[in-house]
């Protein structure tokens, strides 16, 4: 019957494909999440000051129903804890999700700046434009940036954050996520300094 | 997000075509008649919806709790050719006249990438299912405004207008195609995500 | 005399049936990922193993596919290459992987692909299937990068990141380029230049 070789052949085929795919992903699996920790670990390094550290496994999420959550790695100085790297994603990028990590330094309460900020992701920016979110021309005005009452915001928007000309969306994506990393480490970070360094 | 802000931003902001470069080959090829645009684009909708639809149970129902999401690809391109099949049969037995009037265009819809590119963003983008559904709609709807758009165009630049031979069909097709998405880059920022 | 033949079926991949330029097929990739040369050459290298392995698997396999079903087979190899593609990309070359993003997976619809399945690996032996295979994945990645190459370089003023036009074009660059007018202008510009120099 014809049509018993058509299934033994598809179905053949496709099982020695199955095994195959199998093998391949176990081989990659734990290259792939390492890949996927790397840039985590980086942009941690990248937006701490000397001296302060955070942990990538030391880990706090702020809403863990919300796979987008900002998520917090408090970050440490001789045991205490003087900050936090924030990693934030914003959904309002040009063609999809921004990641950005963003160095917070100081407690809540006792007044707050931005050290440095990393761009994890920006995959779905438009190359040469959007993307030049990450170059100092823009990336460097949150250097060093004391954190006012305030929310920031573009230019445009009435806030004073200069936007990359032309790369508006990208810009306030960007903006809306170091709000975000201030927001999660405004609300979190006393009971997290409270905790200690549980690192 | 808002199911209407959706809409909006799959069909004039983010269009499948314009913007995301998602299904140029049948726009190229279909979009010379009109008719034929109109009868692609039905077919089209009800392929990415229904596609959709499934693919997004699969993933969640099956491949994310049994890990395995690396099957996605060959998972969802055999569910999308089974039922580009499916729905070849239901035409050719529903209305053979247009069976007859889309012809080859419907087993194409198969390697159309914007069916394919549909279903693994509306898994991607932590849509709920409605919102996925409306996101296919509106997917579709931008593919059908920007290949009538196209198809009008195009009769009239045939009859009308006087091309270089060597940019006759497809380079002037493109060019044309480049104005047409700078038009719509005027909506970029129209709609907040 | 074999030799020579071989060559030929690799030859016309590159210029006389150029998948992309002359074909016109896979065109939804050659708007997406050419911002930038290197996605470009990546996207290439891709394209050339999914085509090459999927030819010498359906060439292998020709005898054993009945025709009725060999569509479904086609879809299934070329899935699975294409998966073991995007897995060990997202392994070993991880921001390329993030550059690309969606279109890796969609390479499994790229027409090209089930094209030279069907009409070449399908009905010939596996070593002009691989020549085949490689040849229409250069002249597809030559395709790629003439159009990466002036959409990055006007769009950027960069050739593969690198600055080649100094700061002063950079930061005043022809933005349009790297848009999707831009994509859509360079492709329809060459494929234009392509029909005159064979004066079609």
């Amino acid at each position: 019957m014809k049509e018993a070789r058509y299934v033994i052949v598809l179905t053949g085929i496709s099982l020695v494909c199955a095994t195959l795919l199998g093998a391949v992903y176990q081989v990659t699996e734990e290259p792939i999440r390492q890949a996927k920790n790397k840039a985590v670990v980086e942009g941690i390094q990248k937006v701490l000051p000397e001296g302060t550290k955070a942990d990538a496994d030391n880990k706090v999420i702020v809403d863990e129903s919300n796979p987008l959550s900002p998520v917090i790695y408090p970050a440490v100085r001789d045991g205490v804890v003087v900050g936090a790297a924030v990693k934030a994603t914003s959904t309002a990028g040009y063609g999809g999700n921004l990641v950005v990590m963003v160095g917070i330094e100081g407690v809540p309460g006792s007044g707050l700046k931005v050290f440095n900020t990393s761009v994890l992701d920006m995959s779905k920016e438009t190359p040469g434009l959007g993307t030049k979110v990450a170059e100092p021309a823009f990336a460097g005005q949150w250097n060093n940036r004391l954190v006012t009452e305030k929310a920031l915001a573009v230019k445009k928007d009435g806030g004073d954050v200069v936007a990359v000309s032309g790369a508006t969306i990208t810009s306030r994506a960007f903006t809306d996520c170091v709000n975000q990393a201030i927001n999660a480490w405004t609300k979190l970070g006393p009971a997290i300094v409270k905790g200690g360094s549980n690192g | 997000m808002g199911l209407l802000t959706l809409i909006i931003w799959t069909v004039f902001v983010n269009n499948v075509i314009l913007s995301q470069f998602l299904g140029i080959c049948p726009f190229m090829g279909v979009s010379k008649k009109l008719d034929s645009a109109i009868g692609m684009s039905a077919a089209v909708l009800f392929v990415i919806v229904l596609a959709t639809v499934i693919t997004y149970l699969l993933q969640f129902g099956v491949l994310v709790p049994l890990k395995l999401e690396y099957l996605q690809t060959i998972m969802f391109i055999l569910v999308i050719a089974a039922l580009v099949q499916f729905v070849e049969m239901v035409i050719r037995k529903v209305s053979p006249a247009l069976f007859e009037a889309l012809g080859i265009f419907l087993p194409l819809i198969t390697t159309n990438c914007a069916v394919l590119g549909t279903a693994i963003m509306a898994t991607q983008k932590d849509f709920n299912l409605l919102q996925a559904v409306v996101f296919a709609v509106g997917i579709s709807l931008g593919f059908a405004l920007v290949l009538l758009l196209f198809a009008a165009i195009r009769e009239r630049l045939d009859l009308e207008t006087s091309t270089p031979r060597y940019m006759k069909g497809m380079p002037i097709a493109l060019v044309t195609a480049s104005i047409l998405s700078l038009a719509f880059l005027g909506f970029s920022g129209m709609v907040k995500m | 005399m074999a030799d020579s033949s071989l060559f030929k079926e690799f030859a016309k991949g590159t210029v006389k049936e150029n998948p992309l330029l002359i074909s016109l097929l896979g065109m939804c990739p050659a708007l997406a990922v050419t911002t930038s040369l290197t996605n470009a050459v990546g996207m290439g290298a891709a394209v050339i193993f999914v085509l090459t392995m999927s030819n010498i698997v359906v060439a292998l396999l020709r005898k054993i596919i009945p025709d009725a079903v060999r569509i479904p087979a086609f879809i299934v190899i070329i899935a699975s290459f294409v998966t073991i593609v995007d897995l060990s990309m997202a392994a070993w070359v991880p921001s390329l992987s993030k550059s690309l993003g969606l279109f890796i997976p969609l390479i499994v619809v790229n027409c090209i692909i089930l094209a030279r399945a069907e009409a070449f690996a399908y009905k010939n032996g596996v070593a002009r299937s691989i020549m085949d295979g490689v040849g229409m994945g250069l002249g597809y990645t030559l395709g790629l990068v003439s159009v990466a190459f002036f959409r990055e370089l006007l769009g950027n003023g960069t050739l593969f990141g690198i600055g080649v036009l100094g700061e002063a074009f950079k930061a005043n660059s022809v933005l349009v380029m790297i848009l999707p007018p831009g994509a859509f202008l360079t492709l329809g510009l060459i494929v234009g230049f392509m029909n005159r120099i064979r004066r079609v």
